[in-house]
């Protein structure tokens, strides 16, 4: 039958519509973490019975009905993403321009400083911002006084519009990288012949730039929408003195009460899941086909545009404006108050102290304990989630399997949970499984990494795809077996991506502040709440001291990415 | 249709048997089958989405074929029935990739040590052969800069001085000079041609440049759609076209439509809108009956134009210069004639203008009788 | 092997492995004099490992007040911070998952923990100190649940920003337009929160509490935060604030004073007992043993700074027990039910506006 020399390879007639195990397993557990926790927390939304009843026996819709009566909460909810998204997109559409396209002085340094904000974190900068900007105490009111002699204030941030623009500028980095790399993949050849027909600059960016980096922009903006809808940290310190709530907010208050108020809780996540559903659903169809990840096109060096003055002016003013609100106040501030002894600033350096950061890093076990375990989760997170989403796009992008596409969507779904929405259906989902891990770390980092896997594939596909298939190829023409491959061409090709996710990982994860208040317990302190909690105690020094060990964690953690990224570029120029 | 080893080389070393592959969705490779024997030079030519890209891939063991079977050196590699598959790392084929696929995270020596570092070579012999191959190709000054510091053509050569280290006994290249400039072009294939006539290795070369085809191959297939249009040495198949297709792939052609009016084993006459145009019969066994519609294919260069009419030739018409291009080496005049339009390439030694009339006669030796009927395979 | 060898070895084997376990608790430690009386082994106490203490008080407090007990009885304690809304779906998860972390909880809610002590979830330990609490500081049957401070909440105000001369004198005065915006109070979730409204809803007409959601007061989660914007003076009033701030703020020298009216000041006991489920019943008796004695009483209370229920204990800058007039719980079963908890979140989610 078989030839004696015969040496069974791979399997024949492979048939390339066949569902293979590397994509049937990740669509099951994906499946799993994700329908589970959403039925829980629909389940808990239709509990009319016992509010603490788990599984739920009773069920009607008296708690939507009474959604009805807390519609103020979902209206601040849109009022912060929809606005907030259309500031965020504004800024990052001037300041991916500016950055890509034109010649600036210092284009390198504020590159830095404008990815800094979104990993530094909304809780950072709503600890600053009101440090900053409280009617009463705010430092910038202060000096408003001081300067004018006025009684009233300059700015207060503890209003809605105040929440909607700080919440804009912390996320509007996510916007710039995406809009950013869709404008360095564009050919420029497009804008030339706008310019050879005539087009001036303005016209050329309004009537041709903009509408070609409609998907990206379009993108952008539904994942910012989302992103805001679920925004916990800055309503949550910024609202507090004007008693302005939103979903997140609200949901937390009402699993303080007493009884917790699951259902009342449940049916505002399932109105806000809805509401990203819906978002994510639009993106898809508006984008259809096009994929998430940013893939393929050859990078062209794009014309940079010599700007005159005073655009030229302007330009580099804005950009150096939203460094100073969104970098600069904010860490300059925080580590003014943390240097403190007391809640009173003084600008004197006589009358500084490092005690606070000795307190909080080394001499007060909670807060001690919290930064080990933020560290060591970070790590998990980041080492599990770039390995997943590194064998997620292998099969995505490499495979035959059928069920390619539909895997990738699934990988993308976790955009579509606001953090704090996926805690609380996970919370009820841990707590009902025979699975001991509530209280522990493995509970965060479970969650950690079924929430940061959209991010982790984006950054995994884009490395994967430039690797090009003929590398490896040619390793096994050359006789190396599959270990062999891999180990020689593919790990070490795909090694600075890998570390470059991983640090991502660790960045956000270092920085997450919604999901973890709801799973942390008490043996499992992380940052984040702790952070909020003591705030909640009072003594802004300590608090400060705190969030300014988080930012220079997360700084790190930024430092390492970049410097893998541009590794992995040198690597990559074939 | 087979197209089996010129016997001129001995035993087949890669026999590819009633192949089927395909790509995607499509089948891009029909039941074909082929051989080449030990120091042969085969070229698979055809325009892309032939499938000789994929055929290529299927000797390499990098794409698995749907049916047939692939044979090298004695040894089934490929066997739809008998489900065999040999892995390529198994096959001890040496492979030049389109985009070279030169490591960049290896330095030059471990790029063209790997294959022999693979087989478990020692370090400092496997060094020793890299700068033997690397002297072959002229880079043995680049035996230990990063692969990061290499231009294109300086890629290509590291890439062939890696299939070489490991002294194979066949070698396939996938367009290995397709993403350089036209000057490098050219003395690549240079070079190449001379270390094939040193290596007398077996080699599959997939091109879709006639020129590079002709210059380096003892046998060209010409592909089309997954199946063997014509086979044959490169000077075969430039004089002898067998159809339409080839004839205007390979060199510069005019192609006369009209209706066979006689044919005999050698010559026939058709019939082209009223001019008779005497020409040869390549193979009869293609060949049409008299009253069907058949080509004739002309190459550019074989038309002469004069002034004077010759009273003792056929073929001859008048014409009329409609169209002069200057190309450099040479001049492209079109002339119409009454059967239809000549494209003539000329030096610029004649010197005509449109608007000239003139005669022009077509040797019947160097026009084509191609035929219209479906091939058969 | 002959079953006599195979006995020996048995025996040396189950000697060895005996032996730390025979030789450490063969080195007794002497009961320190503080748990003299506390009826525990104290050697099983030290073993039991560290005391698991959940609070809700000030984190430096606690620390500060943890690291004397330890000092003086060798024993460690783990405390852990969680507001009172918290806690209890927590002990109630753990329970249930049979994972209890938890052996000491001082609870700033009494009634939730009167209904803790019906559900038999809690451990009856009579320490010696108990006699003297009088009976409104204590569980009706004594050793469940006992109040190691009580938490008295006066209104308070900065002298810095508002004057002695404006500055309210009643509970009424709270509902001058001149306040609005500029009070006060504490979340919902808060027990203390809830015990203040059930201790005054008696002493002020009914209208009260709309006029007070009309004043749209401010919601904080601590008292210490509250107290960091009245001493910056980003808040006028503080409607509710604990007496131990007070205390604390007159240590520190800051000019704030505090409000009890004549009618009375409501306040919650801060109650203090052992879950039933904990696996250190020693370690957690001594724990509640030394916090209720005269000394554990005296240093607790003058740390934070509040009221002790004892009458041995005094407090330099508070007035005493006796001198001032405090309204607390008398009917527990009416305080605990399900039913005035309601009352109170709809009461109270309209005065904080959520």
């Amino acid at each position: 039958m078989t030839g004696a020399n015969a040496t069974a390879g791979v399997p024949l007639r492979r048939s390339h519509r066949s569902w293979s195990a590397a994509v049937l397993v990740p669509l099951a557990i994906l499946a799993a973490f994700l329908c589970i926790p959403l039925l829980m927390l629909v389940s808990s939304a239709f509990n009319v019975g016992d509010p603490q009843q788990f599984p739920v026996r009773e069920f009607g819709v008296d708690n939507f009905i009474e959604v009805l009566d807390h519609l103020d909460w979902i209206e601040n909810t849109l009022i912060i993403s929809s606005c907030g998204t259309l500031l965020a997109i504004a800024i990052a559409i001037v300041i991916s321009w500016t950055l890509c396209r034109t010649e600036i002085p210092g284009r390198k340094l504020l590159d830095l400083l404008i990815a800094i904000p979104y990993p530094l974190g909304p809780l950072v900068g709503a600890l600053a911002w009101h440090q900053l900007g409280s009617t009463h105490h705010g430092l910038l009111n202060d000096a408003y006084r001081w300067l004018t002699g006025s009684h009233s204030s300059l700015i207060n941030t503890s209003s809605l519009t105040a929440i909607t623009i700080i919440t804009a500028l912390f996320e509007a980095p996510v916007a710039i990288i995406m809009i950013g790399a869709a404008m360095q993949r564009m050919d420029p050849s497009l804008e030339e012949s706008s310019a050879m027909l005539g087009g001036g600059l303005f016209r050329t960016a309004v009537t041709i730039t903009l509408p070609l980096m409609l998907p990206a922009i379009l993108s952008a903006g539904l994942f910012l929408f989302v992103s805001m809808g679920g925004a916990f940290a800055i309503p949550a310190i910024l609202g507090a003195d004007e008693r302005i709530y939103v979903v997140t907010t609200a949901i937390y208050q009402l699993f303080q009460g007493f009884p917790p108020r699951y259902p009342l809780a449940a049916a505002m996540g399932v109105v806000l899941v809805t509401i990203a559903l819906v978002a994510l659903w639009l993106h898809g169809f508006i984008l259809r086909g096009k994929t998430y990840a940013v893939i393929t096109g050859k990078n062209y060096r794009p014309r940079r545009i010599k700007l005159r003055q005073p655009v030229k002016g302007i330009l580099i003013a804005m950009l150096w404006l939203y460094v100073v609100v969104a970098v600069i106040l904010p860490i300059g501030t925080l580590l003014l108050a943390a240097l403190q002894p007391s809640s009173d600033i003084s600008f004197y350096p006589g009358n500084w102290t490092v005690e606070n950061f000795r307190f909080v890093a080394f001499d007060f076990e909670t807060t001690r304990k919290a930064i080990a375990n933020s560290l060591i989760l970070a790590a998990c997170t980041g080492a599990i989630g770039a390995i997943a989403a590194t064998a997620l796009a292998w099969v995505v992008y490499r495979s035959r399997s059928a069920g390619r596409g539909l895997l990738e969507q699934a990988t993308m779904i976790p955009q579509a949970f606001p953090h704090v929405i996926f805690a609380v259906g996970f919370l009820w989902t841990i707590l009902l499984l025979p699975l001991p891990i509530y209280n522990t770390l493995a509970a965060l980092l479970l969650a950690f990494v079924i929430l940061f896997l959209p991010l982790a594939f984006r950054s995994m596909s884009g490395v994967v795809v430039q690797l090009s298939p003929s590398l490896e190829e040619a390793s096994r023409v050359s006789g190396a077996g599959w270990l062999t491959m891999f180990r020689t061409i593919t790990v070490p090709l795909l090694g600075t991506g890998v570390l470059s996710t991983w640090a991502l990982l660790f960045m956000i994860s270092v920085r997450e502040v919604s999901a973890s208040v709801f799973l942390s317990g008490p043996d499992s302190q992380v940052l984040g709440p702790a952070i909020l909690s003591f705030w909640d105690s009072g003594g802004m020094p300590r608090v400060s001291a705190l969030a300014i060990i988080q930012a220079v964690i997360v700084l790190l953690a930024l430092i390492v990415v970049r410097w893998a990224v541009s590794r992995s570029r040198v690597a990559m120029t074939n | 249709m087979n197209a089996n080893a010129n016997s001129k080389f001995g035993e087949a070393f890669i026999e590819v048997r009633n192949l089927t592959a395909a790509y995607g969705q499509n089948i891009v490779v029909r039941d074909l089958s082929l051989s080449v024997a030990a120091g042969e030079h085969l070229s698979l030519l055809g325009p892309s989405g032939c499938g000789k890209s994929t055929l290529l891939r299927c000797i390499a063991g990098l794409e698995d074929p749907l049916d047939g079977e692939i044979v090298i050196d004695s040894k089934p590699v490929f066997s739809a029935r008998e489900r065999i598959n040999v892995p390529p790392q198994k096959r001890s084929l040496a492979m030049v990739f389109q985009s070279y696929a030169i490591w960049p995270h290896m330095s030059v020596c471990d790029n063209v040590a790997y294959g022999l570092r693979v087989k478990g070579v020692k370090r400092s012999e496997a060094r020793q052969a890299a700068r033997r191959a690397l002297e072959m190709v002229g880079m043995e000054s680049f035996i230990d800069r990063p692969a990061t510091d290499l231009s294109g053509g300086q890629q290509q050569r590291v890439a062939f001085a890696r299939s070489l280290a490991p002294s194979p006994k066949a070698i396939l290249l996938d367009e290995p000079l397709s993403n350089l400039d036209a000057r490098l072009r050219a003395n690549m294939r240079e070079e190449l041609k001379e270390l094939q006539s040193k290596l007398k290795l077996c080699t599959v070369y997939v091109t879709h440049d006639q020129e590079e085809a002709m210059a380096m191959s003892d046998r060209i297939i010409i592909m089309r759609s997954g199946r063997i249009e014509q086979e044959g040495s490169p000077t075969d198949i430039y004089a002898r076209p067998r159809t339409r297709f080839v004839a205007d792939f390979i060199g510069a052609s005019n192609i006369a439509e009209g209706t066979l009016k006689a044919i005999n084993d050698s010559q026939a006459v058709v019939d082209v809108r009223g001019a008779m145009l005497h020409c040869r019969v390549g193979d009869t066994a293609y060949a049409p009956r008299v009253g069907e519609p058949c080509e004739v294919a002309v190459r550019r260069i074989f038309p002469q134009l004069a002034t004077q009419e010759r009273s003792d030739l056929v073929n001859q018409w008048p014409a009329t210069v409609t169209s002069k291009t200057f190309l450099g080496d040479v001049v492209e005049y079109v002339v119409e004639y009454p059967g239809g339009e000549f494209h003539v390439q000329a030096t610029p030694l004649v010197a005509l203008n449109q608007g000239d009339r003139l005669f022009v006669h077509v040797p019947p030796e160097h026009a084509m009788l191609i035929s219209t009927a479906a091939r058969e395979n | 092997m002959t079953s006599t060898r195979r006995q020996f070895l048995k025996g040396s084997a189950g000697v060895l492995v005996a032996a730390p376990a025979i030789l450490s608790s063969v080195r007794s430690y002497a009961t320190p004099d503080v748990l003299a009386g506390a009826g525990i082994d104290y050697d099983k106490a030290r073993s039991e490992g560290p005391v698991r203490l959940w609070y809700s008080d000030q984190e430096p407090d606690v620390v500060e007040y943890v690291k004397i007990f330890t000092d003086k009885t060798g024993i460690p304690v783990q405390p852990s911070r969680l507001a009172t809304g918290a806690a209890l779906p927590k002990l109630k998860a753990e329970l249930q998952t049979g994972n209890v972390s938890v052996d000491v909880f001082n609870c700033t809610d009494d009634g939730l923990f009167d209904q803790l002590r019906e559900e038999g979830l809690l451990l009856k330990y009579e320490t010696p100190a108990l006699s003297n609490y009088p009976k409104e500081y204590k569980s009706a049957d004594p050793g469940y649940w006992t109040t190691f401070y009580i938490n008295v909440g006066p209104m308070a105000y900065d002298t810095r920003y508002v004057s002695e001369a404006e500055a309210p004198k009643l509970w009424e005065d709270l509902l001058d337009p001149r306040w609005r915006k500029q009070i006060g109070v504490q979340v919902v979730s808060a027990g203390s929160q809830y015990a203040w409204w059930y201790n005054l809803k008696d002493v002020v007409a009914p209208e009260f509490w709309t006029g007070l959601a009309a004043q749209k007061p401010r919601s904080y989660a601590t008292s210490n935060q509250m107290m960091n914007d009245v001493n910056s003076g980003s808040l006028k009033i503080g409607g509710k604030v604990s007496i131990f701030q007070y205390t604390k703020a007159v240590r520190a020298k800051t000019p704030l004073k505090i409000v009890l009216p004549p009618a009375g000041t409501p306040a919650s006991n801060a109650v203090t007992g052992i879950i039933a489920a904990s696996p250190r019943p020693n370690a957690a008796k001594a724990f509640v043993h030394y916090l209720l004695s005269q000394e554990g009483q005296q240093g607790w209370n003058n740390i934070q700074g509040s009221l002790s229920a004892r009458s041995d204990v005094k407090i330099p800058e508070l007035p005493s027990l006796a001198e001032t007039r405090i309204l607390v719980p008398k009917d527990f079963s009416d305080y605990r039910s399900a039913k005035r908890h309601k009352e109170f979140e709809t009461v109270w989610n309209k005065v904080v506006g959520f």
